[in-house]
């Protein structure tokens, strides 16, 4: 017998106990990879959704509703809309420390051809829009002509393939990155392209939820604000000079969402690290425990010519095969759990959720192993140097 | 039994393949009457799954090696096919958020890629002891 292979045949000479100890040590990497990769991408989505906004500050109607309404379009996709008068934007434009407007037209379609879902439908203008273009993935021509939209990510219409809404075979362009928030779910569009589906719908007979044509209304103006203002005295005069609206600082919009991430984060930091502390108490635990039951057959392994060198790396050797075993079974185990279901997770949560690309998720993976392993090694020790120190003649001796 | 472990997981993976298809990991539900797009992925999903657990109980019942192996590549690569069929072969709903996107996609291509690894060991370790026989 070769004495390399002895630490893995002790092991699976003893398949429940071994079984045991590998889940310890799984557990102990699907809590550090699993709990890095849901923290990491909570950070993602929530920086993504704040680079994507755009504007320092976005107007929406006075009433209550439209504030709620739009943190609900922005942040899970559900559709709404809400509407303000048209001239409200040369206001906003005439005031001191506003840099660009762009308006914004919301629109919600009745169920798509395909399927019973109600799809937010956006419509921007072109020439002044600062916030859409930026992020687009797969990049068109520069105008969007007749009937021509724009998908969210979370879409699975493909660029160059048609959607049918109300009848109309609406061509998409481009596609936008993905945010992992509500914006992944929306189609954009010209105001013309708009009206049409609004006109569309009305022949149909089909319910649309606007009453008011683009012509005459909007739903939001995102605005920039010029180098050297303050943003909330910009808001704050908005708010004063311009009647019926409510400038709302992108910023504080999703503040409430960083705080409930950072709550959720630091549940999953505790839970990591008290599943990490746990299970290294019983590893330890359980090679001390093992250390006292093998005593004899180690001592026997030291009187047939083993050193005790070779008596430590044998324990170290088994402590090592379980946490690797442990390893592949966790990093496994997490990956067909969190990276498939992550849309799942993001409803769920209700907050944006991003996963990290994969070189940041292979070092996530690596930095759990690195970790389980040192644990695992570090649990062992001890009972390592007890059975490599033992008084082989008294072990022998107490069992006649 | 040690030999049955494999062919034991097959068919636990093929009937979840199966049920889950129509329980818990089910497409988008119908609404108005109308089925969605996704519908159809999930009755194929469905069938395929019963197929498998019909090969899956074969190859536990019979003992000859050669066969096992033959049904363990057929199970192997008909589950890596299913992995394709919502999304690419058969179309599921627009939007991403959607059931059939969040649920019974992921979990069809979790339990297929299981499947798929599980018949390929089990077809490995047949030939192996088909070739030690003779």
């Amino acid at each position: 017998m070769k004495l390399k292979t002895l630490p893995l045949k002790n092991l699976v000479k003893k398949p429940f106990r071994t079984g045991a100890l590998v889940l310890i040590a799984a557990l102990m990497t699907i809590a550090l990879f699993g709990g890095s990769v849901a923290s990491a991408s909570m950070k993602n989505g929530l920086d993504s959704l704040e680079k994507r906004l755009g504007a320092d500050i976005i107007v929406v109607p006075e009433d209550a509703e439209a504030k709620v309404e739009l943190e609900n379009i922005l942040l899970q996709g559900t559709p709404g809309y809400f509407y303000m008068d048209k001239s409200i934007e040369d206001k906003i434009s005439a005031i001191d420390g506003v840099e660009l407007t762009s308006p914004q037209y919301f629109l919600v379609s009745a169920n798509a051809e395909c399927c019973s879902v109600k799809v937010q439908i956006i419509g921007f203008d072109e020439e002044s829009d600062f916030a859409i273009k930026p992020w687009l993935k797969q990049c068109y021509d520069g105008t969007l002509g007749e009937n021509e939209i724009i998908v969210g990510s979370s879409l699975s219409t493909k660029v160059g393939h048609t959607l049918k809404l109300y009848g109309i075979e609406c061509k998409a362009v481009g596609k936008l990155d993905a945010t992992g928030t509500g914006l992944d779910t929306a189609i954009y569009t010209t105001p013309d392209t708009v009206h049409t589906l609004i006109k569309a719908s009305q022949e149909k007979g089909i319910g649309v939820l606007a009453k008011q044509s683009p012509d005459d209304v909007i739903s939001s103006v995102y605005i920039k604000v010029k180098d050297g203002y303050d943003i909330s005295e910009v808001a704050g005069a908005i708010n004063l000079q311009v009647d019926g609206v409510e400038a709302v600082r992108t910023r504080s919009m999703i503040t409430g969402t960083a705080d409930r991430l950072s709550s959720i984060s630091g549940s999953i930091g505790i839970i990591r690290n008290a599943v990490w502390i746990l299970s290294a108490v019983i590893l330890t635990a359980a090679f001390s425990v093992l250390a006292g039951v093998r005593r004899r057959e180690f001592a026997i392994m030291r009187t047939i010519g083993f050193s005790r060198k070779q008596l430590g790396a044998e324990v170290f050797s088994e402590s090592g095969i379980i946490c690797a075993g442990g390893i592949l079974a966790g990093i496994l185990l997490t990956s067909v759990t969190v990276f498939p279901f992550g849309n799942l997770i993001e409803q769920q949560t209700g907050l944006p959720y991003l996963s990290p690309n994969i070189f940041s998720n292979i070092r996530y993976a690596l930095f759990a192993a690195a970790a389980v392993l040192l644990t695992g090694v570090i649990s062992s020790a001890y009972s390592a140097y007890r059975l490599s120190r033992a008084d082989t003649g008294n072990i022998l001796r107490e069992g006649d | 039994m040690k030999e049955k472990i494999w062919d034991i997981t097959g068919l636990v993976l093929s009937l979840l393949l199966a049920v889950g298809s129509l329980t818990f990991f089910r497409a988008c539900d119908s609404e108005e009457g109308r089925h969605m797009a996704c519908h159809w992925a999930q009755n194929a999903v469905t069938l395929i799954g019963i197929v498998l657990a019909v090969q899956s109980l074969a190859k536990l019942l019979t003992r000859h090696k050669g066969v096992k192996a033959g049904l363990a590549i057929g199970i192997a690569t008909l589950a890596a096919a299913v992995i394709f069929i919502p999304g690419t072969a058969i179309n599921l709903c627009m939007m991403k958020t959607m059931r059939c996107h969040t649920v019974f996609r992921p979990a069809v291509t979790v339990v297929s890629s299981l499947l798929a690894a599980v018949s390929v060991i089990d077809a490995v370790t047949n030939l192996k002891r088909l070739g030690k026989e003779k």
